[in-house]
């Protein structure tokens, strides 16, 4: 308990405070409602003792208008400040939670993280808002209630006391087995769900090929199989702790039927009075309908936890640790010296690799998936770090530079380019903050994509990226360029792209590519003979081993791998498809 | 390029259309509903007790055995209350979660039938929340709001009906609270609709911020955006902030008397029944009895609060649903074709095409002789893709005709098309499953050989051996991944399983391995044996020998002829074949 109060208070922050009025006031109501309580039983005993008179109800009457008034101004200014407080906390939240997540290990990103990451923002923020300030004030209020409720009971009469102890103490425990099993069920239906999406998706995505090969509806039994699961692990999660929860609120409802087996037990063998009758009956009512309260308020302070734990757990990734604020370095030679990586601790993906690329220099990397191609690109940006060994840029250590800093050294276009769901102008002028309109424009013009720009509707206003105009796989790598060029960064990251692009988009791109690449160190995963073959330097990849290296001659004389790979491709381009 | 507007854009629906959908299994509901009627109607019964007790003490002189007996009937009624809501419980979710299954497999239907031009961009998303979201949300309103309104109804009715016969002035002044809450829930109401849109925009917006800020990561840090620099996500969220507090400062005090009204039934009967009381109109027993009442009248009245909100959520996920729905369906033929009939000439009679409003094929004719070589070239956007997937009916033509032989495709059962058609894609479609699935959906029930034989044919076979779990790897994301050229021949293995007569080609122009590039080209001179072949082709030195090459340039057919023909007409082909040679020279030098 103490711990998740820690962890509220460090969600909360300094808003904390502002949550204290809503409570105070939402303490204030539950002691106004009492008092109507109160105005019942004095009523009660004025009619079993016949001294109901008109004084005593206009009396009556005058407070519980008065209770009624307070209640309405008492829960209309706490629960709107705890519903104004609300978004506060969760929008510094999403602000505390998106500098972070920035200044994470790149590497960090994979698809499986940026699923649990969106959902944390999307969700868990707002889960974790909603439920602070609307249960807050309610358990506050229940917890309070019950320990008060409690004590005036075994004042009352200790019999009374225990039973009420005695209820409780077998029902709460019950309530928590339920959430306990609620919470193992949540993790099977979590699966079923992620399970479903990722055969949707896949159904969605290759509708074509299944109905080539008749794979529709119910005919495509992956996906019929994934629902099935989904309605019974549904199924299952609601039912299964229904015998608990209804155990709970029954139990916890049996307080008022031994409250008046009690009473009348005190009454006849003249424990009590009238007045402690009533009293007995009225306090179990209370406490048996604050139980409720419990029941409803007991999955929510579960959910609140969840969602506090998975906010926590972005928050506890360690973001890259680095010395130096400033950097000053002596060219951008880029160089690996023994380099060795691994994904994980035991699999290993680069061996001993070293190489250096020169300023004004182009680097090919070639060789099969898998060899380490992406992997040596995604080092230098230092989306991970290395295992062993060094990388070095301008003789600086990367691990001690600024990740900052780092980034504005680089130029990266990818195979997949993201672009922000907003204006083609602001797509590009990303690549610098106060570029002016021209800047953007040349830069486009320098990227080949100027021309379509202007073709479309708006121009460089159109909306593209999620939701706006679709541009082609090409397309959208030209306006990555066009970034790229805008930034003018002095090492350039590129991976050519496998999609297919016809001859005339393909040659934009190569032009593109060049007016990018002068004078920079250039590291290029290469698919494109062209560029293999004007590369400066070219390193073949094989399983994480720099196998050859040099330039197009040297290496078509050394007669290896490279050589082999050229001749198949000279085979491939005399092929032609006959029909017989 | 197309302007791509969201495909699915809600509709007015009724709560009826969700049977329709759910299928007519009604029966478990009208059950799960009478046993949540009868759990409600047990709520009063301790309070009833209470109210015996507290007069057999006004009385005094009473059998201590018969109110002992008040208490044991009110334990009864308990138990019995919370069986009742087990029973209902458990039968409305089983009937929700069944009708949900019920619900998705018909959509799942569904969009496996419609035009695939529906399918843009956007769409995957838009149609996985509508099956995801939506769709789960319609569980709130069959499980819970359902029954919740039925008693929220039924219940405090029937109760009022028994109160009114004890004292109709009381009766009727315990209904005041409901009667100001709705008043002002139906005011609110009012107020809300109009913000309800603006408020599902803003929270759009903020999502779409939100996830932008995390998928574009890499350009975030590259370009120095921080959270707070990176106006849209900032913005955002003001922006849902401000709106939230507005709409909290009217909303929040109105609900809180809501709250304060449902809760104050004694304000209304005590003052009432002590006058009635004091002027000799209600006995003692009664007044007592209401004031009593008061207590839990209405508190099953309570459920119904965030009816509203809760139902125009439901409602408008049930549009989307319908949205989808009714996307028209391509419509199924009668005819097919036998055998025989199959290997026959394809052609286009005036056909025109439109992706939404822009047409993208003009008025095009063209006839491809049965076990020929055509191929369709042309820059990106010119419609040589489009053409070919008009043939399996992928999109329905928007004027003229495809025939098969003498058969409009569109009279065609879309079974017997889709055997008649093989379609091996640029983009290779991988199930996340074993590679012999992967191969073996091809055709319904091959046998292993055939599948390998397939997989020989395709030149993928000695690769799959080579995996730690040969044809039993498993591909996707925890498994094998592998390169489009290693893709795309198991592809080229799956048609090849398929035997179709009409084989559609779509080339990839380049691949990650270079060295697969000649594996493919092996694989794909096995499956285009005697057979029609069309070949949507990028790199024209692998047509050079085609029967014919139509040309395509905006939507239409420019030139069409043999290699040489093209050549000596000097034309829009010539041009192509001198910016590709030069491009591939550039290369080989």
């Amino acid at each position: 308990m103490n711990s998740f109060l820690k962890v509220l208070g460090r969600l909360i922050g300094k808003d904390g405070h502002r949550l204290i009025s809503p409570i105070l006031f939402s303490v204030i109501d539950s002691v106004l409602n009492s008092c109507m309580y109160g105005v019942m039983l004095f009523t009660l005993l004025d009619l079993a003792a016949g001294q109901f008179t008109a004084d005593h109800l206009k009396k009556y009457t005058a407070l519980l208008l008065a209770v009624f008034v307070l209640r309405c101004a008492a829960q209309a200014i706490g629960f709107t400040q705890a519903q104004c407080t609300g978004p506060d906390i969760s929008q510094r939240l999403r602000m505390t939670l998106g500098n972070h997540i920035r200044s994470l290990n790149l590497g960090f990103f994979n698809q499986n993280s940026i699923g649990k990451l969106t959902g944390t923002l999307l969700t868990d923020v707002n889960d974790f808002e909603t439920i602070i300030t609307h249960c807050l004030c309610d358990v506050v209020k229940v917890v309070s209630f019950t320990i008060l409720a409690l004590v005036v009971s075994f004042l009352l009469d200790w019999h009374f006391g225990l039973a009420i102890m005695i209820l409780v103490g077998i029902a709460l425990p019950l309530l928590v087995l339920s959430g306990k099993i609620s919470a193992r069920n949540s993790d099977a239906l979590r699966a079923a769900n992620r399970n479903v999406v990722s055969r949707i998706v896949e159904y969605i995505g290759g509708i074509r090929t299944f109905r080539l090969y008749g794979l529709i509806g119910t005919r495509f039994s992956r996906l019929d199989d994934a629902l099935k699961r989904l309605r019974k692990e549904s199924t299952k999660a609601e039912i299964s702790i229904l015998p608990l929860s209804m155990s709970f609120s029954a139990i916890t409802a049996m307080i008022v039927p031994v409250a008046l087996i009690l009473g009348i037990w005190l009454q006849t063998t003249e424990q009590t009075n009238a007045t402690g009758f009533l009293l007995i009956v009225l306090l179990a009512i209370s406490i048996s309908s604050t139980m409720t309260v419990v029941s409803s308020l007991y999955p929510q302070i579960r959910s609140i936890s969840k969602a506090a734990d998975s906010i926590l757990s972005v928050l506890d990734e360690k973001p890259l640790p680095y010395e130096k604020e400033q950097a000053a370095f002596r060219d951008y030679t880029v160089e690996f010296r023994n380099v060795t990586f691994g994904y994980t601790e035991n699999s290993s993906v680069l061996h001993d690799v070293s190489f250096a690329a020169q300023p004004g220099t182009t680097t090919a990397l070639i060789g099969p998936s898998g060899s380490g191609k992406t992997t040596i690109v995604s080092l230098v940006a230092r989306f991970w770090d290395v295992s062993g060994g060094l990388i070095k840029i301008g003789g600086l250590d990367i691990k001690e530079i600024k990740p900052d800093t780092l980034a504005q050294q680089m130029s990266i276009v990818f195979q997949e380019v993201y672009l922000l769901a907003d204006t083609v102008f602001n797509n590009i002028r990303i690549g610098k903050a106060d570029a002016t309109k021209e800047d953007v424009i040349t830069a486009a013009k320098a990227a080949h994509c100027h021309e379509f720009i202007i073709a479309m509707e708006n121009g460089y206003d159109t909306i593209i990226g999620e939701g706006g105009s679709t541009l082609s796989g090409g397309e959208k790598q030209r306006i990555a360029i066009a970034r790229a060029l805008l930034r003018d960064a002095p090492i350039v990251l590129l991976d050519e792209t496998t999609s297919s692009l016809d001859a005339d988009n393909e040659r934009e791109i190569q032009h593109a590519f060049k007016h990018l690449m002068k004078g920079k160190t250039v590291l290029v995963i290469a698919h494109r003979l062209n560029t293999i073959v004007n590369a400066d330097n070219i390193l073949v990849l094989d399983k994480g081993h720099i196998r050859e290296a040099g330039t197009h001659v040297e290496l078509m004389e050394l007669g290896g791998w490279y050589a082999q790979m050229i001749e198949e491709q000279r085979k491939a381009e005399q092929w032609v498809v006959k029909s017989e | 390029m197309s302007k791509a507007t969201s495909a699915v854009q809600p509709k007015e629906v009724r709560m009826s259309y969700l049977f329709e959908l759910a299928g007519s299994k009604k029966t478990g509901l009208y059950v799960a509903v009478l046993f949540s009627v009868l759990s409600g109607l047990c709520t009063f019964a301790p309070y009833l007790m209470v109210f015996r007790t507290v007069l057999f003490l006004f009385e005094k002189n009473g059998d201590s055995q018969v109110a002992f007996r008040y208490g044991l009937i009110a334990a009864a009624f308990i138990l019995l209350r919370f069986i009742f809501q087990t029973i209902s419980v458990s039968l409305t979710h089983y009937g929700a979660y069944t009708a949900l299954y019920a619900v998705r497999k018909k959509i799942c239907k569904h969009i496996g039938e419609v035009n695939l031009g529906f399918f843009t961009d956007n769409s995957t998303g838009e149609v996985k929340k509508v099956l995801m979201e939506d769709v789960e949300r319609l569980e709130q309103f069959l499980a819970h709001q359902i029954p919740d309104i039925t008693v929220a109804v039924v219940v405090p009715l029937s109760v009022l009906g028994y109160l009114l016969t004890v004292n109709i002035p009381m009766a009727l002044v315990l209904m005041i609270p409901i009667i100001l809450t709705l008043t002002l829930q139906s005011l609110m109401m009012v107020f809300f609709t109009p913000q309800m849109k603006d408020f599902s925009l803003i929270q759009g917006q903020l999502n779409s911020a939100l996830l932008q800020f995390v998928n574009g990561m890499p350009i975030m840090k590259t370009y120095n955006l921080t959270a707070d620099t990176y106006q849209a996500y900032a913005h955002a969220g003001k922006e849902f902030n401000a709106l939230w507090k507005r709409v909290s400062r009217v909303a929040a005090p109105v609900s809180a008397v809501c709250k304060v009204l449902i809760e104050s039934g004694i304000f209304f009967t005590l003052p009432l029944g002590g006058l009635l009381y004091l002027s000799g109109h209600i006995e003692l027993g009664s007044y007592v009895f209401f004031v009593i009442m008061s207590i839990v009248f209405l508190s099953s009245y309570s459920n119904l609060m965030n009816f509203a909100q809760i139902f125009s959520q439901i409602s408008a996920g049930l549009g989307r649903i319908k949205a989808v729905m009714d996307i028209p369906v391509i419509p199924e033929g009668t005819r097919t074709l036998s055998p025989d009939q199959s290997c026959s000439d394809i052609t286009f009679s005036h056909v025109s095409f439109a992706y939404q409003e822009t047409e993208v094929l003009h008025d095009v004719c063209l006839t491809i002789q049965k076990d020929s070589l055509t191929a369709f070239v042309g820059a990106s956007g010119a419609g040589k893709s489009t053409a070919a997937q008009l043939i399996p009916r992928f999109w329905d033509v928007t004027k003229g005709s495809i025939y098969i032989g003498e058969q409009d495709v569109k009279d065609l059962m879309t079974e017997n098309l889709m055997d008649t058609v093989s379609f091996v894609f640029q983009d290779a479609f991988m199930l996340e499953d074993t590679i012999y699935q992967n191969i073996a959906i091809g055709r319904s029930g091959c046998t292993r050989e055939e599948v390998e034989n397939a997989a020989k044919a395709a030149q993928i076979h000695e690769f799959i051996q080579s995996l730690p779990n040969s044809y039993e790897t498993y591909l996707g994301a925890a498994g094998v991944k592998m390169s489009g050229g290693e893709k795309q021949r198991v592809c080229i293995a799956r048609a090849i399983l398929k035997k179709a007569p009409i084989i559609i080609f779509d080339e990839a122009t380049s691949f990650t391995d270079l060295e697969n590039e000649r594996k493919i080209q092996l694989a794909l001179g096995n499956l285009l044996k005697s057979r029609t072949t069309i070949m949507i082709a990028h790199r024209l030195h692998t047509i050079v020998h085609a029967d014919n090459i139509c040309v395509f340039q905006e939507g239409k057919i420019a030139e069409t002829g043999t290699h040489t023909d093209l050549l000596n007409q000097n034309g829009i082909y010539a041009q192509m074949w001198r910016t590709y040679t030069q491009q591939e020279m550039g290369v080989s030098e």
